[in-house]
Protein backbone atom coordinates (compact mmCIF):
# COMPACT_ATOMS: atom_id res chain seq x y z
CA UNK A 1 0.00 0.00 0.00
CA UNK A 2 1.21 3.41 -0.79
CA UNK A 3 0.74 6.30 1.52
CA UNK A 4 -0.64 9.07 0.03
CA UNK A 5 -0.82 12.78 0.99
CA UNK A 6 -0.92 16.16 -0.33
CA UNK A 7 2.20 16.19 -2.25
CA UNK A 8 1.29 13.56 -4.39
CA UNK A 9 -2.23 14.53 -5.02
CA UNK A 10 -1.25 17.56 -6.64
CA UNK A 11 1.55 15.87 -8.38
CA UNK A 12 -1.78 13.42 -9.42
CA UNK A 13 -4.34 15.85 -10.32
CA UNK A 14 -1.45 18.41 -12.20
CA UNK A 15 1.05 16.83 -13.51
CA UNK A 16 2.30 19.58 -15.42
CA UNK A 17 2.59 22.31 -13.05
CA UNK A 18 5.66 22.65 -10.81
CA UNK A 19 5.33 23.94 -6.77
CA UNK A 20 6.31 23.20 -3.53
CA UNK A 21 4.76 22.36 -0.02
CA UNK A 22 5.68 22.48 3.58
CA UNK A 23 5.40 19.64 6.15
CA UNK A 24 2.37 18.37 3.78
CA UNK A 25 0.38 21.78 5.02
CA UNK A 26 -2.02 23.01 1.84
CA UNK A 27 -1.62 26.60 3.74
CA UNK A 28 1.78 26.80 2.40
CA UNK A 29 1.65 25.74 -0.84
CA UNK A 30 3.79 28.22 -3.79
CA UNK A 31 2.61 27.90 -6.92
CA UNK A 32 5.45 27.88 -9.15
CA UNK A 33 3.58 27.35 -12.53
CA UNK A 34 1.00 30.21 -14.08
CA UNK A 35 -1.52 28.03 -13.60
CA UNK A 36 -4.59 28.24 -10.54
CA UNK A 37 -3.04 25.77 -8.09
CA UNK A 38 -6.00 23.61 -7.03
CA UNK A 39 -8.43 23.49 -3.99
CA UNK A 40 -8.40 21.68 -1.16
CA UNK A 41 -11.31 20.17 -2.35
CA UNK A 42 -10.40 19.42 -5.55
CA UNK A 43 -7.76 17.49 -3.92
CA UNK A 44 -10.04 16.09 -1.47
CA UNK A 45 -12.12 14.48 -4.50
CA UNK A 46 -9.61 13.04 -6.69
CA UNK A 47 -7.89 11.36 -3.09
CA UNK A 48 -8.90 7.72 -3.18
CA UNK A 49 -8.26 8.09 -7.25
CA UNK A 50 -4.96 8.68 -6.71
CA UNK A 51 -4.26 6.90 -3.67
CA UNK A 52 -5.25 3.72 -6.20
CA UNK A 53 -2.84 5.05 -9.03
CA UNK A 54 -0.13 5.21 -6.68
CA UNK A 55 -1.24 1.73 -5.10
CA UNK A 56 -0.84 0.59 -8.64
CA UNK A 57 2.09 1.69 -9.19
CA UNK A 58 3.53 0.81 -5.92
CA UNK A 59 2.41 -3.03 -6.73
CA UNK A 60 4.10 -2.60 -10.25
CA UNK A 61 7.14 -1.28 -9.02
CA UNK A 62 7.24 -4.29 -6.21
CA UNK A 63 6.23 -6.79 -8.96
CA UNK A 64 9.20 -5.67 -11.53
CA UNK A 65 11.60 -5.70 -8.22
CA UNK A 66 10.76 -8.82 -7.80
CA UNK A 67 10.61 -9.71 -11.78
CA UNK A 68 14.67 -8.19 -12.06
CA UNK A 69 15.73 -10.39 -9.11
CA UNK A 70 14.52 -12.99 -9.94
CA UNK A 71 16.06 -12.69 -13.32
CA UNK A 72 19.14 -12.16 -11.77
CA UNK A 73 18.49 -15.17 -9.66
CA UNK A 74 19.52 -13.20 -6.27
CA UNK A 75 17.56 -12.16 -3.39
CA UNK A 76 16.97 -9.09 -1.86
CA UNK A 77 19.25 -8.91 0.66
CA UNK A 78 21.61 -9.96 -1.75
CA UNK A 79 20.91 -6.93 -3.77
CA UNK A 80 21.55 -4.65 -1.10
CA UNK A 81 24.73 -6.48 -0.33
CA UNK A 82 25.80 -5.76 -4.18
CA UNK A 83 24.72 -1.90 -3.55
CA UNK A 84 26.42 -1.99 -0.37
CA UNK B 1 44.38 100.83 38.83
CA UNK B 2 41.83 102.31 37.41
CA UNK B 3 42.11 104.28 33.64
CA UNK B 4 43.05 108.16 35.61
CA UNK B 5 42.93 111.68 34.32
CA UNK B 6 45.84 113.26 35.35
CA UNK B 7 46.76 116.90 35.46
CA UNK B 8 49.46 119.46 35.32
CA UNK B 9 52.13 119.30 38.26
CA UNK B 10 50.19 116.65 39.95
CA UNK B 11 52.49 114.57 42.43
CA UNK B 12 51.42 110.42 42.41
CA UNK B 13 52.43 108.54 45.50
CA UNK B 14 54.66 105.34 45.62
CA UNK B 15 51.41 103.57 46.46
CA UNK B 16 49.88 105.29 43.00
CA UNK B 17 53.03 104.70 41.16
CA UNK B 18 53.59 101.07 42.59
CA UNK B 19 49.82 100.58 41.47
CA UNK B 20 50.07 101.99 38.06
CA UNK B 21 53.42 99.82 37.54
CA UNK B 22 51.16 96.63 38.09
CA UNK B 23 48.85 97.65 36.03
CA UNK B 24 51.06 98.63 33.22
CA UNK B 25 52.51 94.74 33.54
CA UNK B 26 49.06 93.33 33.08
CA UNK B 27 48.33 92.66 37.08
CA UNK B 28 47.12 94.92 39.34
CA UNK B 29 44.38 95.04 42.21
CA UNK B 30 41.27 92.86 41.18
CA UNK B 31 37.74 94.47 41.28
CA UNK B 32 36.23 91.14 42.31
CA UNK B 33 32.39 90.48 40.95
CA UNK B 34 30.69 88.10 42.35
CA UNK B 35 27.86 88.21 40.37
CA UNK B 36 26.51 89.09 36.68
CA UNK B 37 28.28 92.70 36.24
CA UNK B 38 27.80 95.09 33.26
CA UNK B 39 31.11 97.18 32.88
CA UNK B 40 31.82 101.19 33.35
CA UNK B 41 33.34 103.44 32.09
CA UNK B 42 35.82 103.08 35.63
CA UNK B 43 36.78 99.86 34.69
CA UNK B 44 39.08 100.46 32.31
CA UNK B 45 42.55 99.75 33.07
CA UNK B 46 41.64 97.71 35.83
CA UNK B 47 41.39 93.53 36.31
CA UNK B 48 38.00 92.23 37.10
CA UNK B 49 37.84 89.01 38.92
CA UNK B 50 34.79 87.20 38.52
CA UNK B 51 34.37 84.79 41.53
CA UNK B 52 30.82 82.96 41.59
CA UNK B 53 29.61 79.12 41.41
CA UNK B 54 27.07 79.69 39.23
CA UNK B 55 27.25 81.28 35.85
CA UNK B 56 27.54 85.01 35.21
CA UNK B 57 28.01 86.91 32.53
CA UNK B 58 29.83 90.50 31.86
CA UNK B 59 28.40 92.98 29.63
CA UNK B 60 30.00 95.22 27.24
CA UNK B 61 28.38 98.42 26.13
CA UNK B 62 28.88 101.15 23.55
CA UNK B 63 30.13 105.09 24.75
CA UNK B 64 32.04 104.13 27.81
CA UNK B 65 35.52 103.47 26.53
CA UNK B 66 38.20 104.91 23.97
CA UNK B 67 40.29 103.26 21.60
CA UNK B 68 43.02 101.38 23.13
CA UNK B 69 41.57 101.16 26.55
CA UNK B 70 41.60 97.36 28.19
CA UNK B 71 40.03 95.12 30.87
CA UNK B 72 41.26 91.95 32.02
CA UNK B 73 38.80 90.06 32.95
CA UNK B 74 39.15 86.70 35.05
CA UNK B 75 36.73 83.98 36.30
CA UNK B 76 38.53 81.98 39.07
CA UNK B 77 34.70 80.38 40.24
CA UNK B 78 33.45 77.25 39.36
CA UNK B 79 30.23 78.79 37.44
CA UNK B 80 31.15 79.60 33.34
CA UNK B 81 32.00 83.49 33.15
CA UNK B 82 30.60 84.38 29.64
CA UNK B 83 32.10 87.82 27.85
CA UNK B 84 29.03 89.25 26.77
CA UNK B 85 27.85 91.91 23.59
CA UNK B 86 25.65 93.99 25.01
CA UNK B 87 25.84 97.36 22.34
CA UNK B 88 29.08 97.22 21.96
CA UNK B 89 30.60 94.41 19.64
CA UNK B 90 33.01 91.77 21.15
CA UNK B 91 34.94 89.26 18.67
CA UNK B 92 37.18 87.09 19.50
CA UNK B 93 39.36 84.38 18.09
CA UNK B 94 38.86 82.27 20.92
CA UNK B 95 35.56 81.46 23.16
CA UNK B 96 34.15 84.07 25.68
CA UNK B 97 32.95 81.78 27.74
CA UNK B 98 35.73 81.55 29.74
CA UNK B 99 35.85 78.28 33.02
CA UNK B 100 37.35 78.83 35.74
CA UNK B 101 40.85 80.07 35.92
CA UNK B 102 40.25 81.24 32.30
CA UNK B 103 40.45 84.83 31.44
CA UNK B 104 41.62 87.39 28.64
CA UNK B 105 41.63 90.82 27.81
CA UNK B 106 39.48 93.09 26.30
CA UNK B 107 40.61 95.63 24.09
CA UNK B 108 38.77 98.40 22.94
CA UNK B 109 39.35 99.88 19.10
CA UNK B 110 37.12 102.30 19.20
CA UNK B 111 34.10 103.49 21.65
CA UNK B 112 32.26 100.61 20.22
CA UNK B 113 34.23 97.97 19.93
CA UNK B 114 36.32 95.28 21.48
CA UNK B 115 38.20 92.65 20.47
CA UNK B 116 38.71 89.83 23.52
CA UNK B 117 42.06 88.14 23.56
CA UNK B 118 41.31 84.91 24.92
CA UNK B 119 44.72 84.46 26.62
CA UNK B 120 44.38 80.45 28.32
CA UNK B 121 42.53 78.92 25.25
CA UNK B 122 44.96 80.41 22.99
CA UNK B 123 42.03 80.88 20.37
CA UNK B 124 40.62 77.14 20.07
CA UNK B 125 37.60 75.62 21.64
CA UNK B 126 37.11 71.99 22.38
CA UNK B 127 35.17 70.25 20.19
CA UNK B 128 34.08 67.48 23.17
CA UNK B 129 30.59 67.77 24.16
CA UNK B 130 30.09 63.79 25.63
CA UNK B 131 31.21 61.53 27.86
CA UNK B 132 33.89 59.56 26.49
CA UNK B 133 34.53 61.87 23.85
CA UNK B 134 38.16 61.93 22.40
CA UNK B 135 40.18 64.86 21.32
CA UNK B 136 41.82 63.75 17.75
CA UNK B 137 42.92 65.82 14.62
CA UNK B 138 41.92 65.73 11.06
CA UNK B 139 44.68 66.43 8.89
CA UNK B 140 43.64 70.30 8.99
CA UNK B 141 41.75 70.79 12.70
CA UNK B 142 40.97 69.32 15.68
CA UNK B 143 37.90 66.71 15.62
CA UNK B 144 36.01 65.05 18.33
CA UNK B 145 35.51 61.27 17.81
CA UNK B 146 32.49 59.91 19.73
CA UNK B 147 33.02 56.94 22.27
CA UNK B 148 32.64 54.03 20.58
CA UNK B 149 30.59 51.04 21.53
CA UNK B 150 30.89 49.02 24.77
CA UNK B 151 33.35 46.11 24.25
CA UNK B 152 35.27 48.44 20.92
CA UNK B 153 38.87 48.86 21.07
CA UNK B 154 40.30 51.69 19.50
CA UNK B 155 42.14 51.16 16.11
CA UNK B 156 44.40 52.96 13.51
CA UNK B 157 42.04 53.60 10.21
CA UNK B 158 43.86 55.72 7.66
CA UNK B 159 40.42 55.91 5.67
CA UNK B 160 39.19 57.54 8.42
CA UNK B 161 39.19 61.62 8.49
CA UNK B 162 41.08 61.55 12.23
CA UNK B 163 42.76 57.78 11.43
CA UNK B 164 41.07 56.45 13.99
CA UNK B 165 38.43 54.00 14.44
CA UNK B 166 36.13 51.74 16.93
CA UNK B 167 36.04 48.30 16.18
CA UNK B 168 35.30 45.17 17.99
CA UNK B 169 38.46 43.49 19.18
CA UNK B 170 40.05 41.17 17.04
CA UNK B 171 38.91 37.55 17.63
CA UNK B 172 42.36 36.16 16.41
CA UNK B 173 40.94 32.91 14.55
CA UNK B 174 38.55 32.77 17.13
CA UNK B 175 34.31 31.55 16.76
CA UNK B 176 32.97 34.89 17.83
CA UNK B 177 29.49 33.60 17.05
CA UNK B 178 27.74 30.62 15.59
CA UNK B 179 23.87 30.86 14.75
CA UNK B 180 21.94 27.35 13.64
CA UNK B 181 18.78 26.51 12.47
CA UNK B 182 17.38 22.83 12.29
CA UNK B 183 14.40 21.85 10.04
CA UNK B 184 12.42 18.47 11.49
CA UNK B 185 9.53 18.65 9.32
CA UNK B 186 9.43 17.89 5.41
CA UNK B 187 9.37 19.51 2.33
CA UNK B 188 8.39 18.51 -1.14
CA UNK B 189 8.54 20.26 -4.58
CA UNK B 190 8.31 19.25 -8.50
CA UNK B 191 10.32 22.57 -9.11
CA UNK B 192 12.82 22.22 -12.06
CA UNK B 193 14.65 25.54 -10.49
CA UNK B 194 16.17 26.20 -7.20
CA UNK B 195 13.50 27.36 -4.61
CA UNK B 196 14.14 27.86 -0.86
CA UNK B 197 13.17 24.92 1.38
CA UNK B 198 10.88 26.61 4.18
CA UNK B 199 12.58 26.76 7.45
CA UNK B 200 16.18 25.40 6.47
CA UNK B 201 17.78 29.10 6.40
CA UNK B 202 20.23 30.68 9.24
CA UNK B 203 20.78 34.50 9.40
CA UNK B 204 24.03 36.06 10.61
CA UNK B 205 25.50 39.53 10.94
CA UNK B 206 29.23 39.65 11.00
CA UNK B 207 31.00 42.05 13.72
CA UNK B 208 33.79 42.87 11.55
CA UNK B 209 34.21 42.67 7.60
CA UNK B 210 37.47 40.97 7.72
CA UNK B 211 35.30 37.82 9.83
CA UNK B 212 34.85 34.83 7.81
CA UNK B 213 31.85 32.51 8.02
CA UNK B 214 32.57 28.97 8.08
CA UNK B 215 29.11 27.31 7.10
CA UNK B 216 28.34 23.61 8.22
CA UNK B 217 25.28 22.06 6.77
CA UNK B 218 23.76 18.70 6.51
CA UNK B 219 20.35 18.13 4.46
CA UNK B 220 18.11 15.08 3.72
CA UNK B 221 16.96 14.65 0.37
CA UNK B 222 15.16 12.34 -1.28
CA UNK B 223 13.43 11.28 -4.65
CA UNK B 224 13.42 8.76 -7.43
CA UNK B 225 16.65 8.47 -8.95
CA UNK B 226 15.07 6.53 -11.75
CA UNK B 227 13.32 9.42 -13.19
CA UNK B 228 14.73 12.27 -11.68
CA UNK B 229 16.96 14.00 -8.96
CA UNK B 230 16.98 16.32 -6.26
CA UNK B 231 19.48 18.92 -6.54
CA UNK B 232 20.90 21.77 -4.09
CA UNK B 233 23.01 24.81 -4.56
CA UNK B 234 24.33 26.99 -1.33
CA UNK B 235 23.58 30.49 -1.08
CA UNK B 236 24.58 33.74 0.44
CA UNK B 237 21.47 35.62 0.08
CA UNK B 238 21.22 35.71 -3.31
CA UNK B 239 24.56 34.72 -4.52
CA UNK B 240 25.42 31.17 -5.39
CA UNK B 241 28.73 30.54 -3.22
CA UNK B 242 29.85 27.24 -3.53
CA UNK B 243 29.78 25.83 -7.35
CA UNK B 244 31.18 23.16 -9.55
CA UNK B 245 33.12 25.71 -12.27
CA UNK B 246 30.54 26.05 -15.75
CA UNK B 247 31.48 23.35 -18.14
CA UNK B 248 29.13 23.50 -21.23
CA UNK B 249 25.73 22.87 -20.26
CA UNK B 250 26.35 20.67 -17.19
CA UNK B 251 24.65 22.08 -14.20
CA UNK B 252 26.54 24.07 -11.82
CA UNK B 253 25.41 22.61 -8.08
CA UNK B 254 26.33 22.30 -4.59
CA UNK B 255 25.05 18.77 -4.02
CA UNK B 256 24.24 15.87 -5.99
CA UNK B 257 24.64 13.17 -4.72
CA UNK B 258 21.83 10.69 -5.66
CA UNK B 259 22.01 7.09 -4.63
CA UNK B 260 20.26 4.39 -6.64
CA UNK B 261 17.73 2.41 -4.04
CA UNK B 262 15.18 0.46 -4.04
CA UNK B 263 13.59 1.26 -0.40
CA UNK B 264 13.34 5.16 -1.44
CA UNK B 265 15.67 6.17 1.80
CA UNK B 266 16.62 9.43 2.70
CA UNK B 267 19.99 10.14 1.01
CA UNK B 268 22.15 12.75 3.65
CA UNK B 269 24.13 15.15 2.41
CA UNK B 270 26.42 17.25 4.09
CA UNK B 271 29.47 19.48 3.59
CA UNK B 272 30.94 22.74 4.13
CA UNK B 273 32.24 26.41 2.77
CA UNK B 274 34.21 29.15 4.40
CA UNK B 275 33.13 32.45 3.04
CA UNK B 276 34.19 35.77 3.19
CA UNK B 277 31.59 37.88 2.54
CA UNK B 278 33.65 41.19 3.59
CA UNK B 279 30.41 42.92 5.48
CA UNK B 280 28.75 43.56 8.82
CA UNK B 281 25.37 43.45 6.91
CA UNK B 282 22.73 40.46 7.99
CA UNK B 283 23.54 37.52 5.88
CA UNK B 284 21.39 35.09 5.19
CA UNK B 285 23.06 31.39 3.94
CA UNK B 286 20.92 28.51 2.75
CA UNK B 287 20.61 25.62 0.19
CA UNK B 288 17.98 26.00 -2.41
CA UNK B 289 16.78 22.57 -4.28
CA UNK B 290 15.29 21.82 -7.62
CA UNK B 291 14.01 18.84 -9.43
CA UNK B 292 16.39 17.85 -12.45
CA UNK B 293 15.32 15.14 -15.00
CA UNK B 294 12.24 13.98 -15.10
CA UNK B 295 8.28 15.81 -15.56
CA UNK B 296 6.31 17.87 -12.90
CA UNK B 297 4.96 14.42 -11.82
CA UNK B 298 8.09 13.69 -10.23
CA UNK B 299 8.73 14.62 -6.56
CA UNK B 300 11.50 16.26 -4.47
CA UNK B 301 11.59 15.65 -1.16
CA UNK B 302 13.71 16.82 1.98
CA UNK B 303 13.69 15.25 5.70
CA UNK B 304 11.13 12.37 4.19
CA UNK B 305 10.94 9.86 1.46
CA UNK B 306 9.07 10.69 -1.87
CA UNK B 307 7.04 7.31 -0.96
CA UNK B 308 6.86 8.70 2.23
CA UNK B 309 5.36 5.44 3.57
CA UNK B 310 4.47 4.52 7.05
CA UNK B 311 8.13 2.67 7.37
CA UNK B 312 10.03 4.65 5.57
CA UNK B 313 11.75 7.43 7.52
CA UNK B 314 11.77 10.82 8.39
CA UNK B 315 14.82 12.92 8.78
CA UNK B 316 15.92 16.15 10.10
CA UNK B 317 18.19 18.63 8.34
CA UNK B 318 20.74 21.29 9.89
CA UNK B 319 22.41 24.34 8.33
CA UNK B 320 25.32 26.22 11.35
CA UNK B 321 27.33 29.12 10.55
CA UNK B 322 29.87 30.70 12.63
CA UNK B 323 31.64 33.70 12.49
CA UNK B 324 35.57 33.00 12.78
CA UNK B 325 37.26 36.34 13.52
CA UNK B 326 40.30 37.87 11.19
Amino acid sequence: MENIDYSKAIAFLRPNDEWSLNNNDLTSLIWHSTTTPPTKIELDNIWEEAKNFYDAKYAEQLNAKAALLDRLGITEDEARLLLG
Amino acid sequence: MAKQTFTTGQVLTAAQMTNLQQTAMGGGSPVQKTASYVLVAADAGTVIQMNSASSTTITVNTALFAAGDSVQIQNIGAGVCTVTAGTATVTTAGSLALSQWEGGMLYFTSTSAAIFFDIVQSGSTSPLTTKGDLYTRTSSADARLPVGTNGYTLVADSTQSTGLAWAAPAGGGKVLQVVSTTKTDTFTTTSSSLVDVTGYSVTITPSATSSKILILYDININSNPSTHQGWGVLLRNSTQIKIGDASSTRPQVTIAKEMVNFYNDLSGQSGSFLDSPSTTSALTYKIQVYRYGGSSTDIVAVNRTVQDNTDRPRGASTITVMEIGA
